[in-house]
């Protein structure tokens, strides 16, 4: 991602938004330009974070109320390659059976993750390769496709409107996969446009029928102005299973590099 | 009754008058009739027709209720199966699997899917080395002879595929689409089968080569719409030219057939229509409402227009001839319709509400049907020309009834000897009668639903499934090593049942990740041995799953427990119960502490007890309507001696009807339960008829003379109103819905039966048991002090 690029990006943003709500045409400027440019300036907004760590509670609930929970430790590294996604770190911490199970991610934008796994039950690490990563993360209402770094090169866009949301006004943009196995043949995307977070995301499935609804919310900034939420929320209206993640503090910039997310390293991760 | 019958001049003066000022409002009368039925037809639009097979249970049958819990627990089944059949009998060819592909492709896009499953997307895990590969077991690209042949390897060894999703030889495969209904538009369901239907066509277009059919509980569903949709244009129809030809040959009156065929078409139209008006779901039972309607409808009317012919025949003008009709037969007609109605309303007990929509709407029909004879009648008779016809075609039956009260007069004895034995030996036959529900067999060969299961239970599976859900006593119980071994005991033990055809356990996956994981080494298909490991592998499996499948539909949210299904081969439902209840002990002798008190659950189980449920809710209910109704011919015959004998030929032509159905077909689904109460409202009429006539003669002649009167002056109208109701019912017998269908066979045998019982067990049981009272001169009087003639009777 080059940084001259979403600078011009931003200013193309900030120059629609000032003359808000006017026809996206007078700015001469097509709705998929649109799009992408609010893309780009969320995208630009979270760059440069170089690593993060948080830890999680994830409270599955089913139709019926019942529900489970389990907490887990991720840690990112923003990764820069072309073609490359961000690596992320999940260690398992409970329920006891699973404490110390780790996964680890090497992103792709269009082709399948690199994962390695690793079951302290069995001490070994163990490579997964699947192309799938529109099914569910771990049995929640979250694919692995939501939970990833959503590099603006995975969609294509579409400007839908701009509109209130909460105390927020919001960009609303639709966005197609362009990854071939995605799970969704489309969804919207809620942008605030002040700091270009995520407050909303509707995804449709295959058959392009409303599939689930993301929501964050308690959002704050960390370092150099990264925002990350309190919680995000994943309501499923075909199964009625809601998915709640409920984050810890973050830390940014607490020095991990490359070597910290190697197969090698699984191990020692707990 | 008998404050009425003080006043009978009075009363029957005040049903003159109304007769004649609704002869003298004629048109405006039959106007109001007509518009009054338009209005509530206008309701009709608001019909449904409903879209589950759950709607046969009420929503306190212990059956339905624990099988909703599990599909709380778990997740809801409805499904959709393809099966795929080439002509050369091995799917595991390019151009077979190279077709399933595709389908499983398209299914994607039926609507409301959210997973579709096939040997082609089976996510087929296996180890290289250190790498755990997860891939679809035939992938995107050309599909080479070393690809299907290593498909063929997989799935015909894999325990989650073969007699599932491939049968064991290979022959034939599914391709089987979970459905989600998010059941808020009446629309979903038919345009998911729509969808289904239209691929299927596709399919068989592209593909001349392969056999494809479909069936799923999803299609199941829809055939209890499409079924009465069926039926409708033929059932109806059929019953209407049946009673039309009936009518015209007894009555031989234009007059009286047009009164008839308007007082029935507005009776069922106001019934139906107000139904609608209520906002009521029909389902294929419910539906046959109207066509017994229509069918009751007649017998009112028939028995007022006899009455007015008799009277013209007499050389009475048509007016008073009107007045005379409807005069003696307000009461009787009145006296049929509560009993009627009690009948049907009985149906009120049954546990399955489509029996208690039907009771309710046929009962308000039949009331209504009273009404427009009582008033749309008498004005259409009065704009016919009142001319009597010939009195010619009734000789041959009346020759025949005559024939009948002769034999029987005359040979009292031997026939209720030889009625008695006929009559007990029926009745022994009963206890034979095999109740059995194979639900998917409700459907005749008309509808899909039925080829395309017979084709997916002789190529692939059968429909019927039971499913239990084993506790492990502890959230995160089930990847313990002790229970995942006993789990997978029950299983091994449940294959090996010649019964079973498949069981989905999570314990085959469990063994099968703990290979993978050791290098796909065989000597570690087994459980895992740590109860960490087992937890460890569970996370990898949920990790493993692609998208539209979680680990919900085999295991509880806590995971402290976990469903098996299991898959029966061609076998009964009834058998299925017995299977359920030798695993449920398996279990408890077997089980860890937590599973011995699981339960088997299911559609198929629900089905095998519902005939036994609605008996059991039946009982009361019958019991109490032949109590009511036998209370009202006892005040009616005003006789507790008439009362006590009307009770056999209500009771018995049931059974006889039952017996000679056990004779007959053998098996019975649980239309049976219904049989007896719906029977009983309709059949006490002829005893009804025929008692008081025999009462009232016996005032003054022998048992045996009386028997005579009675049936000359009410025995061909009973032989006519038999035929109609018997005709009717057994119109129903053409319904594409085997419950629906058998409950109308059921019902005209019944009424037959009670012809039978009525002109030869009844007069039999008079002449011996009455006739010993020869020497009592006025055997009632006690009982009916006054000489006023018993109100009950149609002559």
């Amino acid at each position: 991602m080059k940084r001259t690029s979403t600078i011009s990006a931003m200013w193309t943003v900030f120059l629609a938004l000032t003359l808000t709500n006017a026809p996206s045409q007078v700015m001469g400027q097509s709705p998929e330009q649109r799009g992408r440019a609010v893309a780009e300036a969320a995208d630009a907004q979270d760059f440069g974070w170089q690593d993060n760590a948080t830890t999680m509670r994830m409270v599955l609930r089913n139709r019926g109320g019942q529900e489970s929970s389990r907490t887990l430790r991720r840690m990112a590294l923003e990764t820069t390659g072309e073609g490359l996604g961000d690596q992320s770190l999940i260690v398992f911490e409970s329920p006891r059976d699973i404490e110390g199970t780790a996964l680890l991610s090497h992103s792709r934008i269009l082709e399948p993750d690199d994962q390695w796994l690793y079951l302290p039950a069995l001490r070994r690490v163990k490579r997964i390769s699947s192309g799938n990563k529109s099914g569910p993360f771990v049995g929640s209402e979250f694919a692995y496709e939501d939970l990833v770094s959503q590099e603006v090169e995975k969609y294509e866009y579409r400007w839908l409107r701009t509109e209130p949301c909460g105390d927020l006004q919001c960009e609303v943009v639709e966005r197609l996969p362009r990854y071939e196995n995605s799970g969704y043949t489309r969804q919207i995307v809620w942008w605030d446009n002040t700091e270009y977070r995520v407050q909303q995301i509707d995804f449709y499935d295959r058959k392009d029928v409303l599939l689930k609804t993301l929501t964050s919310d308690g959002y704050r900034g960390y370092g150099d102005g990264y925002w990350r939420p309190a919680r995000m929320v994943m309501v499923n209206h075909q199964n009625g299973k809601t998915t709640e993640l409920l984050f810890e503090a973050w830390s940014f910039g607490s020095g991990l590099t490359a070597d910290d997310f190697t197969p090698s390293r699984l191990r020692r991760a707990r | 009754m008998t404050a009425e019958n003080e006043g009978a001049g009075v009363h029957e003066g005040a049903v003159a008058r109304f007769t004649r000022w609704v002869i003298r409002h004629r048109t405006s009368v039959l106007a109001l009739a007509i518009l009054v039925t338009a209005a509530a037809g206008y309701g009709a639009r608001h019909l449904g027709l409903s879209t589950d097979y759950r709607t046969f249970f009420s929503e306190d049958n212990p059956d339905l209720m624990a099988y909703q819990e599990l599909e709380d627990i778990y997740t809801r089944n409805d499904n959709v199966l393809f099966v795929v059949k080439p002509r050369t009998d091995d799917v595991f060819t390019q151009r077979t699997l190279e077709a399933i592909r595709s389908l499983v492709e398209d299914a994607w896009q039926i609507p409301h899917s959210s997973r579709v499953d096939a040997i082609t997307n089976f996510q087929h895990t296996w180890a290289d080395g250190d790498e755990l590969v997860v891939e679809d077991l035939v992938g995107p690209g050309d599909i080479t002879d070393r690809i299907a042949e290593r498909a063929r390897d997989v799935a015909l060894r894999e325990p989650l595929l073969a007699g599932r999703l491939v049968s064991v030889d290979g022959a034939a495969a599914g391709v089987n689409v979970r459905i989600v209904l998010p059941g808020v538009s009446k629309e979903e369901l038919p345009a998911t089968a729509a969808h289904v239907r239209e691929l299927e066509r596709r399919y068989r277009e592209r593909y001349p080569d392969l056999e494809i059919q479909s069936t799923g509980v999803a299609m199941l569903n829809m055939a209890f719409a499409d079924a009465p949709r069926n039926d409708a244009p033929v059932v109806m129809p059929a019953m209407f030219g049946a009673l039309l030809l009936a009518v015209v040959a007894m009555l031989r009156s234009v007059g009286g057939t047009v009164g008839t065929l308007v007082v029935i078409l507005l009776s069922t139209v106001t019934a139906v229509g107000v139904a609608g008006h209520l906002g009521v779901f029909f389902d294929p039972t419910s539906a046959a409402a109207p066509t017994i309607i229509l069918t009751l409808a007649v017998a009112d009317s028939v028995h007022i227009i006899v009455s007015y012919l008799q009277a013209l025949r007499e050389g009475k003008h048509r007016d008073d001839a009107i007045v005379e009709a409807m005069t003696v037969n307000v009461q009787p007609v009145f006296l049929t319709t509560v009993t009627t109605a009690i009948g049907f309303l009985t149906l009120n007990f049954s546990d399955s509400p489509p029996f208690r929509l039907l009771g309710n709407v046929t009962a308000f029909g039949v009331g209504v049907a009273w009404l427009f004879a009582m008033t749309a009648l008498p004005a259409i008779l009065a704009m016919s020309h009142g001319r009597a016809p010939g009195r010619s075609r009734s000789g041959l039956m009346d020759r025949a009834v005559d024939c009948v009260a002769h034999v029987v007069t005359s040979r009292a004895r031997p026939i209720l000897i030889g009625a008695t034995v006929a009559v007990v030996a029926l009745i022994s036959l009963v206890p034979t009668l095999r109740i059995n529900d194979q639900y998917f067999e409700y459907f005749d060969h008309s509808l899909p639903i039925r080829p395309g299961t017979e084709f997916a239970m002789t190529h692939l599976t059968g429909p019927y499934t039971s499913s239990f859900s084993l506790e492990s006593g502890a959230p995160q119980g089930v990847a313990d090593p002790e229970f995942l071994r006993t789990v997978q005991e029950f299983a091994e033990w449940l294959e090996a049942r010649p019964a079973v055809a498949h069981v989905n356990s999570f314990s085959h996956t469990m063994k099968r990740l703990n290979q993978n994981m050791h290098g796909d080494d065989p000597a570690y298909f087994r459980q895992p041995d740590r109860r960490e490991l087992g937890a460890q592998y569970l996370l990898l499996y949920e990790m493993s799953l692609p998208y539209g499948l979680d680990v919900n539909d085999q295991i509880n949210v806590d995971k402290s427990a976990l469903r098996l299904d299991v898959t029966y081969a061609d076998v009964d439902v009834a058998m299925i119960e017995d299977e359920t209840a030798a695993a449920e002990a398996w279990l408890r002798e077997n089980g860890t502490a937590s599973m011995r008190e699981a339960r088997g659950t299911g559609p198929a189980l629900m089905f095998a007890k519902i005939t036994r449920r609605n008996i059991a809710s039946m009982v009361l209910g019958t019991g109490l309507g032949f109590l009511l109704i036998a209370g009202i011919l006892v005040v009616a015959l005003r006789s507790v001696r008439m009362g006590m004998i009307s009770l056999i030929p209500n009771i018995v032509p049931t059974l006889m009807a039952f017996g000679i159905w056990a004779a007959l077909v053998r098996e019975v689904g649980f239309a049976v339960s219904v049989v007896a109460g719906l029977a009983i409202g309709i059949i006490v009429d002829d005893t009804v008829h025929f008692l008081s006539k025999y009462n009232r003669a016996r005032r003054h002649l022998s048992a045996i003379e009386a028997v005579r009167e009675a049936f000359e002056r009410v025995g061909p109208a009973i032989v006519a109103t038999t035929i109609i109701v018997a005709v009717g019912f057994a119109m129903l017998g053409m319904s594409t819905f085997r419950v629906t269908a058998y409950m109308g066979l059921l019902t005209s045998l019944t009424v037959v039966c009670a012809l039978v019982v009525d002109f030869l067990l009844l007069p039999a049981l008079l002449i011996a048991f009455d006739g010993r009272r020869e020497s009592d001169r006025q055997p009632r009087s006690t009982l009916a002090p006054a000489g006023e003639p018993v109100p009950v009777g149609a002559d």
